[in-house]
C-alpha cells in the first residue's frame, strides 16, 4: 500500500504539473490583452502599454513560464490584475460556497438514487420500475440551466415559497440543489438498479440467506457492499466536476462560488486567477481519484495494490 | 426484500416530510429590515476603490456617489456647476484655479477634511495610471496655501476642470495609491462602508454626520448582486430586492401589469453607434459613409427591437450632455444610399465586417438587423459576435471594418466623448481631420463655457455628416421598483442616487 500511494503521489504531481503548463499556455494562446480588458474602453495607447509592463506581460513568453513556475512551486499564485488580491486566497474564499452546494447536491443524490433504484431493483418490469426509468431518462435529458430557471418561477415567483437567488440560510440551497442533482440522480438511479440486480442473483447472496442472516444484514454486508463501487466512482468522479464550479447553475441562482469566480476571470483574462482556480480544481480532482481507490480497496478487500 | 422495499418507502415518506416542511417554513418573500433599500445593479462590483483600474465602471461611479463627495457638482437643471465640498471657485488666471473649502466636514473614519485630502486625491488618481487618469494629466501643480484653501495648476488653460473635478471623489489625506484602501474605502459621503461580499453584496449604512441635513434618508442600503436578467426581475417581484434597472421591452412590458411595481424611463449620457473604419477601403471615402448614414432605417430599430430603452440618436453625443447639439436625422433612404455608393465607385456594393460583444442589452437583435437593412443596399455584412476580451483587443488596435458599440460621457462634458474619441491622436477610430484637432484642443483650453460649447458645436457637425460613425441611438434607463421605495428622482444620466430616496415598511 505503501509504495502503491507514493507511486500514486508521483504520478498526481506529473498530473498538476501538466495542468500547470497547460493552463498557462491556455490563458495566453487565447485572444484577448489583459491589460485592455481591465482598463477598459476608456484606455489609451500609452496606459495599455504601461498596464502590460506592470502585469509583466511585456516579457518573452519563457520567461514568464519560469517565472509563474517559480512562484507556484512557493505557493504564490500572484495577484488578481482586477482586484489586486492575492488569486489563491480568492479561489479559498469561493470554497464554501461551492463545497455546500456540492455537499448538498451529493446527499440529495444518494439517498434519492438508492431509493428509487432499490424500488425499481424490488419490482423489475413493472408500471414502477418502468416509471422510474422513464424519470431517471428524462432527468438526465433536462438541461439544468432551464430546469433552474422552472423551478425559480414556480417556486419562488409563483408561489413564494423559497428565496430566489443568493447563499444564505438553508432555504437557499433548496432550489440550486435540487437543480443540481436531477441529472445525477438519473444516472445514479440506473447505476443502483443494474448494480443491485447484478448482486441480488449472486450465488453469496443466496448462500448468506441460507446461513440464515436477516435479511437487512444481507443487504448491507453482502448486497450493498459489493454494488458500490460503481456507484463510488460514479460519485467521486461527480464530485470532481461539482468541485470544478457548477458554472451555469451558480450565475442562475447568483451563487458566489467557484465557477462563477472560474467564468468571470476568464472573461477579464484574469491570469492569475484563472491559474489559480484551475489548477485548485484539477488538484481537487486528483485527489478524490487517489481516494476513490482507496475506498475500493476498503470495499472490496480482493482488491489489492501492488 | 420486504424491509428493502419498506425502508424505501420510508426514506420516500421522509423526503417528501421533509420538502414539505422546507416549502412551509419558507418565509414568503423575505421582509426587508426597516429603513434599508436592496438594488440589483447589473454590473458587477469589481472594487471600491475611487480612483483605481475599475473606477470608470458605471457601477463604480454610482457606489462611488454614495461613498464619496466631490469638490464641485454639474446641476444639469440650471447648466451650472454646484458646491460640494468646495463651496466657491475662482479663476486667478488661465492656468491656476482657486477652491474654497467647506468647513466642518467629516470623514467616515473622523478625520478633518482639509485641503490637504483634495491634494492626495488629485495626486493618488494619477498614480494609480487607471482610466481616470488622463483626466488629470494636465494639472501640474496641488498647491495648499492653508487647510481649507487648494490652489489648481494646470499646463495650460484648461477648460474641461471642473467637468473632470465632477468625477474626482475625495479620499482621506495620506491615502496610499495601493488596492488595499478599496478594502476598507472611506469618503465623506452620506453613505459609509459597511461590507463588501464580492459576487454577493455590499453593504452600506447611513452616515449620520453628513454634512448635507436630511441626507440619507435610508438607514441601509444594500447593492445585490444578481447576474441573471431574469433572476433579478424574479427577485424584484418576490420583493427579495426593491429596484433594478436595465431591463429590456421585454420585461418592461411585463412588470408593467403589476400594482406593485413602478416602471420609469430616464435618459443618459449614453450614445450607442456603428463605427466605420476610415483606414480601410471603401470607408476612406466619405460617400461610402454617408451612404451608410442613409442606408440604417434607426426609428425603426429603436420603436420595435429597442421600445422603451433607446430612442434615435439627434448627434453624436447624448441630448443631455454638456454643449450637446441636435441634429435633424439623416433619414432612411436606400435610393439615395445606392446612388451615394455608385457614385463613390461600387454601384454592387461590397463586402465587409461588423464586430460587435455583447455586453449591451439587445445587442445582437441590433446587430442582426443592421446587417439586413445594409444587405438591400448591396453591402454584404459578415456578422461577427466577439467576447470581450477578444473585441476590446481588435478595437484598440483597429482591426475591424465597422464596430457596434456605445460609450457615455462619464463627466456629462462633451469632451470626455468628443476629445477622447475623435481626435487624431487618440487613435480610435482611425479618422483623421487636422480641422477637428484643432478645434477639439482649442476647446480643451479654454476656459469659458459658451466660446467652448460653439466650438464642440462645430466639431459636432463635422462628425455628424462627415465622421467615422452612423450615430445610432440615445441610450434610455429604466428603473423597477417596488411602491415602498419613495422620492426616486430621475437623474439626467444613467448616474443615479439614492440619497433622497426613503422606504415605507
Amino acid at each position: 500500500m505503501g509504495t502503491y500511494l507514493l507511486r500514486r503521489l508521483l504520478a498526481a504531481t506529473l498530473v498538476v504539473w501538466g495542468v500547470l503548463t497547460a493552463i498557462f499556455l491556455v490563458v495566453r494562446v487565447i485572444p484577448g490583452d489583459p491589460a485592455a480588458v481591465l482598463l477598459g474602453t476608456f484606455a489609451t495607447p500609452d496606459l495599455v502599454a504601461e498596464q502590460r509592463a506592470k502585469m509583466g506581460l511585456d516579457r518573452p513568453l519563457a520567461v514568464q513560464y519560469l517565472l509563474f513556475l517559480r512562484q507556484a512551486v512557493a505557493g504564490d499564485w500572484g495577484r488578481s490584475y482586477h482586484e489586486g488580491r492575492q488569486a489563491f486566497a480568492m479561489v479559498v474564499e469561493r470554497l464554501p460556497a461551492t463545497l455546500e452546494l456540492a455537499a448538498a447536491a451529493i446527499a440529495l443524490t444518494t439517498v434519492v438514487s438508492f431509493v428509487l433504484g432499490s424500488a425499481a431493483a424490488r419490482r423489475v418490469q413493472t408500471p414502477v420500475d418502468r416509471a422510474i426509468g422513464v424519470f431517471s431518462l428524462v432527468g438526465q435529458a433536462v438541461p439544468n440551466f432551464w430546469l433552474g430557471l422552472v423551478l425559480i418561477i414556480v417556486f419562488a415567483r409563483m408561489l413564494h415559497w423559497l428565496p430566489s437567488f443568493g447563499r444564505g440560510t438553508v432555504w437557499h440551497l433548496v432550489l440550486p440543489t435540487i437543480t443540481l442533482s436531477v441529472q445525477l440522480i438519473g444516472v445514479m438511479t440506473r447505476l443502483v438498479r443494474a448494480g443491485l440486480l447484478e448482486t441480488l442473483g449472486q450465488e453469496f447472496v443466496r448462500t448468506a440467506r441460507a446461513k440464515g442472516l436477516a435479511e437487512p444484514a444481507v443487504l448491507v454486508r453482502h448486497v450493498y457492499r459489493n454494488m458500490l463501487i460503481p456507484v463510488v466512482t460514479m460519485l467521486g468522479l461527480q464530485l470532481g466536476a461539482l468541485l470544478g464550479g457548477v458554472v451555469v447553475l451558480e450565475t442562475v441562482f447568483a451563487w458566489p462560488g467557484l465557477g462563477r469566480l472560474i467564468v468571470t476571470a476568464i472573461n477579464n483574462r484574469d491570469y492569475p486567477v484563472v491559474q489559480a482556480a484551475v489548477t485548485f480544481a484539477a488538484l481537487a480532482v486528483v485527489a478524490l481519484n487517489l481516494l476513490v481507490d482507496l475506498v475500493y480497496a476498503y470495499l472490496d478487500p480482493r482488491i489489492r495494490y501492488t | 426484500m420486504v424491509n428493502l422495499v419498506t425502508a424505501g418507502r420510508s426514506a420516500v415518506a421522509l423526503v417528501v416530510v421533509v420538502i414539505l416542511a422546507a416549502a412551509g417554513g419558507a418565509p414568503a418573500g423575505p421582509a426587508a429590515p426597516p429603513g434599508t433599500l436592496r438594488i440589483a445593479y447589473p454590473q458587477r462590483v469589481v472594487s471600491l476603490d475611487a480612483h483605481g483600474p475599475a473606477a470608470a465602471e458605471r457601477i463604480s461611479i454610482i457606489l462611488g456617489r454614495h461613498l464619496y463627495d466631490t469638490l464641485v457638482t454639474w446641476d444639469p437643471a440650471a447648466k451650472k456647476f454646484q458646491p460640494a465640498l468646495a463651496e466657491r471657485w475662482r479663476i486667478v488666471d488661465p492656468t491656476t484655479w482657486e477652491f474654497q473649502l467647506r468647513r466642518g466636514v467629516r470623514f467616515h473614519d473622523g478625520s478633518e477634511f482639509t485641503a490637504a485630502a483634495v491634494k492626495t486625491s488629485l495626486e493618488r488618481v494619477v498614480a494609480l495610471r487607471g482610466p481616470l487618469t488622463p483626466l488629470f494629466t494636465p494639472v501640474t501643480a496641488v498647491e495648499t496655501p492653508d487647510s481649507y484653501r487648494v490652489v489648481i495648476r494646470t499646463q495650460g488653460p484648461m477648460g474641461t476642470l471642473l467637468s473632470n473635478l465632477t468625477m474626482l471623489y475625495i479620499v482621506p489625506a495620506g491615502t496610499p495609491p495601493t488596492p488595499a484602501f478599496a478594502e476598507r474605502p472611506v469618503g465623506t459621503g452620506p453613505f459609509r462602508f459597511v461590507e463588501f461580499v464580492r459576487d454577493t453584496r455590499v453593504v452600506l449604512e447611513a452616515n449620520p454626520a453628513y454634512w448635507q441635513r436630511g441626507i440619507p434618508k435610508l438607514q441601509r442600503l444594500v447593492f445585490v448582486d444578481i447576474p441573471e436578467l431574469s433572476a433579478r426581475v424574479t427577485a424584484l417581484e418576490t420583493g427579495e430586492i426593491d429596484m433594478t434597472v436595465q431591463l429590456t421591452p421585454e420585461e418592461i412590458k411585463r412588470l408593467r401589469g403589476n400594482a406593485q411595481i413602478k416602471i420609469e424611463i430616464g435618459p443618459t449620457y449614453y450614445t450607442r453607434f456603428l463605427w466605420i473604419n476610415p483606414t480601410r477601403k471603401p470607408f476612406d471615402h466619405p460617400k461610402v459613409r454617408q451612404a451608410l448614414r442613409h442606408a440604417l432605417n434607426i426609428p425603426a430599430i429603436t420603436s420595435s427591437l429597442l421600445a422603451g430603452i433607446a430612442k434615435p440618436a439627434r448627434g453624436p453625443i447624448a441630448a443631455n450632455v454638456l454643449c450637446a447639439v441636435e441634429f435633424p436625422l439623416h433619414g432612411f433612404n436606400t435610393p439615395l444610399a445606392r446612388k451615394l455608393l455608385a457614385e463613390a465607385g461600387y454601384p454592387g456594393g461590397f463586402e465587409t465586417e461588423l464586430k460587435w460583444n455583447d455586453a449591451l442589452p439587445k445587442e445582437r437583435e441590433v446587430a442582426d438587423a443592421i446587417t439586413g437593412q445594409l444587405a438591400l443596399v448591396g453591402i454584404r455584412v459578415k456578422n461577427t459576435l466577439q467576447p470581450r476580451a477578444i473585441w476590446l483587443d481588435d478595437l484598440l488596435k483597429l482591426n475591424w471594418d465597422l464596430n457596434l458599440l456605445g460609450t457615455g460621457a462619464v463627466t456629462g462634458d462633451a469632451d470626455y466623448t468628443l476629445g477622447r474619441l475623435y481626435h487624431s491622436r487618440a487613435r480610435r477610430t482611425g479618422y483623421a481631420n487636422p480641422e477637428v484637432d484643432r478645434l477639439l484642443e482649442q476647446a480643451a483650453a479654454t476656459v469659458d463655457l459658451d466660446r467652448r460649447c460653439e466650438l464642440y458645436r462645430r466639431v459636432q457637425e463635422i462628425l455628424w455628416t462627415d465622421g467615422p460613425a452612423v450615430f445610432l441611438f440615445e441610450a434610455l434607463e429604466s428603473y423597477a421598483y417596488r411602491t415602498r421605495v419613495q422620492g426616486f428622482k430621475l437623474p439626467p444620466s444613467e448616474i443615479f442616487t439614492l440619497s433622497e430616496v426613503s422606504v415605507t415598511p
